[in-house]
């Protein structure tokens, strides 16, 4: 009859029965805290947004005064997002396509002059294919000036020795 | 002409068995119920599991209404039979189960004057109406043909030899006490002091039973869904499914009445108002008996949130081990207490 894992399952339970219904009474307290006052680990995301660390490696940023065209991010990107494009008589720049860019930073790494820099937004959407093609004028917008506008309410995560992640509110 | 009408629709609706079996504490006041409790159960679990459980549907009122999405979205799913199904059957069983489920309400009284259908073995007759509707959850899992709804309709099975007899045994125990089989008498009963009172033991017996036959944690075991997709109700979709979901919780709803008849004092404390018959002596009791199932049975939803799921022989051998004999001990402590009573 049996066997070994039914004889070690029984073995651990067999607990008295004042113990038993200690347990039960333990874990009812401790569901009765939790429903009186709840930690929430999750947050409601479109309307609660997280503001990331400093060094997040969101969306890539030109910054047209600084570039020299030496095409070194488009040599350097593992996903071939980044691209060298010529505009009317101008030096080449950089254009990156977020269909394929996988956000590891290696551009940003690579140009001698800090010319591209990560913005710490990660969450956009797109609704079309094209629009996912960041060419010109439209690379070297920030999109974090976005980021912290509209009506949302922002958090930032920190590390609390009893509770774990928490969310500590900003504005 | 047009008064005749409203006269005759006023006396249809007060007509006891319709009044009963339709708005209080029939299909209107469970559905209401429905919903509130699947929401409360929802958001307890949410709350407890450091989540928010539902909110998106309607944020100022933490998601109460989610429960009416979901219906309508049942109601206007497509129904899939599948062919190996055996059509009749599988089309029948969660109508009936849900019918049946309901139908005990025909002998709960909830006001001491206003009654379903007179009669003297009222608490009987609902215990043993109770017994039917697990029957159909079997002949679904037959006539699904699917070794999920197999699995699960052999683990209802299992768990209905060993909750059935606790639960009559433990209403025996209170029957004992008031030395009557009929609801409004038990009730009267208990005007000073109320039956959870003077039988514990078989007030929580009966509770767990209720838990163990309705299938709430920690005895979700026949509609487990991590191991067997949804036990019985496995190839249902559409409204069958939202009527099979149903079923476990008006059973609930339904026990929890004649728990509360039994146990917690029933209409009391009865407040009358004078001069409005209607009201003092339909309306005010029913709300304070409802009340009180509906808190009843919020304690029950509680326990999803912080039990695990027990396996079919732990919850057997608990059954047959420790709570038949718990619910013996509350008929033997009901007699003692009358045998005590007769000789003071």
């Amino acid at each position: 009859m049996g066997g070994k894992y039914v004889e070690k399952s029984v073995s651990t339970r067999n607990l008295s029965l004042l113990s038993k219904a200690r347990n039960h009474l333990k874990a009812i307290m401790l569901g009765a805290k939790l429903f009186i006052r709840p930690i929430r680990i999750t947050y409601r995301y479109p309307i609660v947004k997280e503001i990331p660390q400093e060094g997040y490696r969101g969306f890539i940023v030109l910054d047209d005064q600084k570039c020299i065209g030496c095409s070194l991010c488009a040599r350097i990107c593992p996903a071939s997002a980044m691209k060298m494009f010529q505009p009317q008589e101008k030096k080449l720049r950089p254009a990156i396509n977020y269909e394929r860019c996988v956000f590891c930073g290696y551009c940003v790494d690579i140009c001698p002059e800090n010319a591209l820099k990560h913005a710490r937004t990660h969450d956009v959407v797109f609704e079309s294919g094209e629009s996912m093609l960041y060419i010109g004028e439209k690379f070297t917008v920030d999109p974090d000036t976005q980021l912290l506008t509209g009506n949302v309410r922002m958090y930032r995560v920190k590390v609390d020795d009893k509770r774990g992640l928490i969310y500590e509110p900003i504005r | 002409m047009l008064e005749g009408v409203i006269i005759f629709l006023k006396n249809l609706i007060l007509w006891p068995p319709i009044f009963y079996l339709l708005i209080a504490p029939g299909l209107i006041t469970i559905l209401i119920a429905l919903i509130i409790l699947i929401w409360a159960e929802r958001k307890i679990a949410g709350r407890i599991q450091m989540r928010y459980g539902p909110l998106e549907i309607s944020p100022k009122i933490g998601g109460a209404i989610q429960l009416l999405a979901d219906l309508m979205r049942y109601t206007f799913q497509e129904i899939i039979i599948p062919r190996t199904a055996d059509t009749l059957p599988y089309l029948i069983a969660p109508i009936a189960g849900f019918v049946i489920s309901l139908l005990p309400v025909a002998s709960i009284p909830i006001s001491p004057i206003y009654l379903p259908s007179p009669m003297n073995n009222s608490i009987f007759v609902a215990l043993a109406i109770t017994t039917l509707a697990p029957i159909f959850s079997i002949l679904a899992a037959w006539a699904s043909n699917n070794k999920f709804s197999l699995i699960g309709g052999a683990r209802e099975s299992f768990l209905i030899a060993a909750y059935e007899l606790i639960i009559i045994l433990s209403a025996v125990g209170a029957v004992i006490i008031y030395g009557t089989s009929n609801f409004i008498e038990a009730v009267s009963a208990q005007q000073k002091i109320w039956g959870i009172i003077i039988n514990p033991i078989a007030a929580v017996a009966f509770y767990v039973a209720v838990l163990m036959a309705t299938g709430r944690f920690p005895f979700d075991i026949a509609e487990a869904e991590a191991e067997i997709v949804m036990g019985a109700y496995t190839e249902y979709s559409g409204l069958l499914y939202g009527l099979s979901m149903g079923i476990s919780y008006t059973r609930m709803f339904v026990y929890n009445l004649i728990f509360t008849l039994l146990f917690l004092g029933g209409w009391y404390p009865l407040i009358a108002l004078p001069g409005h018959a209607f009201i003092s002596n339909v309306i005010l009791p029913g709300t304070i008996v409802v009340l009180k199932t509906i808190v009843v049975s919020l304690t029950m939803v509680f326990t999803r949130a912080i039990y695990g799921r027990l396996r079919i022989d732990q919850a057997l051998g608990g059954a047959w081990k420790f709570w038949f004999f718990v619910a013996v001990a509350g008929l033997i402590w009901g007699s003692a207490f009358v045998a005590i009573q007769q000789v003071i």
